[in-house]
């Protein structure tokens, strides 16, 4: 094995990839997509979302509306009446509370008013997580007693299975960046890397590489390298654009590594399999696609057989780890089973790299 | 000193015997011709000399390196021209030299001498996709003597250029002859073959059916023969090993009827078909 050929194998193909439209698209469409989705959930960057513009119609003037008068989490904009006050939900604000007359003495007397909450379609997902969240703490408040209790979901006998999910409140934007970078090292390592070996397949350039002093194990390291290089770039501008070093951060950077290896490590084996452009181009997707299937497992309801088949997957041992440490739930001890799984994922899909390599070479 | 030496060579695929028993030997800077038609096994037994193929049977020995045993050792002594232009299309000419210098671990003082050397120093900073085909070619070229190979393979060096670009790699290929490279040519053009090499093998079907200078092969396998152009008109072909052509063209040159005398040697062209049955472009 010579570096000097692997690191001239790697340094040509990361300067060729940025000419290379497939290549490109691999590594901006993730970015893209985190893009997107700040559009499209709002501002879901941190635990709280930014000042919530909310509605409300109270003629009582209410404890409630008051209280939430003095958060600096909200602007309120007051209606007299409550058809105005549903007209005014749209655009920028994202809500509407309707307080009936009474609602104080009510609650006081231990009855169970209706408070009418009233939602714009339109805001992002976050912002009308955070406002309903709101409402119910501040009603809580008012019978004089703190939110009442952080929700953790237990599949009994195992940990947490999601960590996102934990004190009551989700966290949208941490699932989305657990989506986010699973997508990202998916499409750098099963997308991109058997592109280039391909590529290098069909336009005989594979030949040329091996009457030169480079073998098929040089040849194969090099690209795993390029992976490598583009997968951490694409994190560290993802983990920028997202605040991904909350929680527990050296092991979601573990998790990410072994992750990476992982998806390079079978990029290189289909690759070493795939003949031409449009191969790839198909499997990549069905690939892609079951490797992301175990980052759904935070919002989506999930039968408990999917669920096993989500173990069978790799990713799902980068996930998990990765969805605990994220929110600050996770230290090494009560993760390890999972990454030594994916180490030993990462092992096996390197053997299976060099028994391909080793096979084909002449 | 030979620089190649084959013995008994067979590589075959799934029992098919692309290659079958060939051997012969190529001094040190000869230019030696391989020719054949398509899949007659020029190529294999080009890939199996350059170590990219395991001979089903037989030896070879390339640069003093056994081609099995000693590849490693064999790749930095051996250049390669190949038939496709197996460039990276997406850098510039001298990026493409940069890369193959690092793999061989050269000076990069040895890419603007490459790109000299094949008259490319001007363009080196274009990408290859504002190369014609004989630029690539050159390039190709460039790059397989990046390294100062003493053997350099070319597998149909000017298929598919226009004839001035041809003699252009012609010419370079004689010169580098001429600095001491042994060169392995393959080819389908014969006058390529004659105007190059000093000696030329035909392969058909995996075998060797003939191997000389082009000088003896087309002595051996034609005729030896004049065409008498007449100063009445019409002209004539006289054989020069029958006796009585041979009192005929006296006869002719004394009554002043010859108007040109021209050889009428055999074409290697002709004498391949003549050995094998096959034209070499069918």
């Amino acid at each position: 094995m010579n570096w000097r050929i692997i690191l001239a194998i790697a340094r040509k193909d990361i300067v060729d990839a940025f000419n290379n439209r497939y290549v490109l698209f691999a590594i901006l469409m993730p970015i893209l997509m985190s893009l997107l989705f700040r559009l499209a959930f709002g501002n879901v960057d941190s635990d709280r979302i930014g000042r919530l513009n909310v509605a409300v119609h109270d003629p009582g003037n209410s404890r409630l509306v008051a209280a939430l008068r003095n958060s600096s989490d909200v602007n309120l904009s007051q209606f007299g009446d409550l058809a105005d006050m549903r007209a005014a939900v749209k655009g920028s604000i994202v809500g509407g509370l309707a307080v009936p007359a009474g609602f104080d003495d009510a609650l006081q007397k231990g009855e169970q008013p209706e408070v009418a909450v009233y939602l714009n379609p339109r805001s992002g997902g976050g912002e009308r997580a955070t406002f309903r969240l709101l409402v119910t703490e501040q009603v809580w408040a008012q019978v004089n007693q703190p939110f009442p209790a952080r929700i953790t979901l237990v599949d009994a006998g195992t940990a947490p299975v999601s960590g996102l999910m934990s004190g009551g409140e989700f966290r949208l934007d941490l699932y989305l960046l657990v989506m986010l970078l699973v997508m990202a090292l998916s499409m750098t390592g099963v997308f991109a890397v058997p592109l280039l070996l391909v590529e290098e397949k069909e336009k005989n350039t594979l030949q040329a590489l091996l009457v030169s002093p480079a073998g098929p194990i040089e040849v194969a390291l090099g690209k795993a390298l390029t992976g490598l290089f583009y997968s951490a770039l694409i994190v560290g501008i993802l983990a920028v654009l997202n605040r991904g070093w909350v929680g527990n951060w050296p092991v979601s950077a573990l998790a990410v590594l072994l992750g990476a290896l992982f998806m390079v490590a079978l990029g290189l084996l289909m690759g070493g399999i795939f003949r031409t452009t449009m191969q790839v181009n198909t499997w990549s997707s069905i690939v892609m696609l079951a490797l992301l299937m175990p980052s759904w497992l935070t919002v989506l309801p999930v039968p408990r057989a999917l669920e096993t088949v989500f173990r069978l997957i790799p990713s799902f041992y980068m996930v998990e780890p990765l969805q605990l440490a994220l929110a600050g739930e996770a230290s090494l001890a009560k993760v390890w089973v999972n990454l030594m799984i994916l180490a030993g994922c990462v092992a096996v899909a390197f053997a299976a790299v060099v028994w391909t390599l080793r096979r084909e070479d002449r | 000193m030979n620089v190649i030496e084959v013995e008994n060579l067979t590589r075959a695929f799934n029992g098919l015997r692309a290659v079958d028993g060939i051997s012969f030997t190529v001094g040190e800077g000869e230019i030696f011709g391989f020719l054949g038609p398509n899949g007659a096994g020029k190529t294999t037994t080009i890939r199996v000399l350059t170590g990219q193929l395991r001979p089903t049977a037989g030896k070879a020995r390339v640069a003093g390196c056994d081609v099995v045993r000693e590849r490693e050792e064999l790749k930095p002594r051996i250049g390669v021209v190949f038939e496709q232009q197996n460039l990276y299309e997406r850098l510039s000419g001298r990026e493409n030299l940069a890369f193959s210098a690092r793999l061989y671990g050269v000076d990069g003082q040895r890419i603007n001498e490459a790109l000299e050397q094949v008259g490319l120093r001007e363009r080196g900073k274009d990408r290859l996709q504002h190369y014609s085909n004989g630029m690539k070619q050159r390039l190709l070229i460039a790059r397989a003597l990046l390294h100062r190979p003493s053997v350099l393979f070319l597998d149909e060096p000017t298929r598919g250029l226009d004839p001035t670009m041809a003699r252009e790699i012609r010419g370079l290929v004689a010169d580098l002859a001429r600095q001491g490279v042994t060169i392995f040519l393959t080819t389908h053009y014969m006058e390529e073959a004659d105007q190059l090499c000093s000696r030329v093998a035909f392969i058909n079907q995996g075998k060797i059916v003939a191997l000389d200078t082009p000088a003896r092969l087309k002595m051996i396998h034609g005729d030896r023969c004049v065409r008498v152009m007449l100063a009445g008109g019409g002209s004539l072909s006289l054989s020069l090993d029958d006796a009585t052509d041979g009192r005929r063209l006296g006869e002719l040159a004394a009554a002043g009827q010859v108007l040109t005398l021209h050889s009428a040697e055999a074409t290697l062209e002709e004498v391949f078909i003549r050995l094998t049955g096959r034209r070499l472009v069918e």
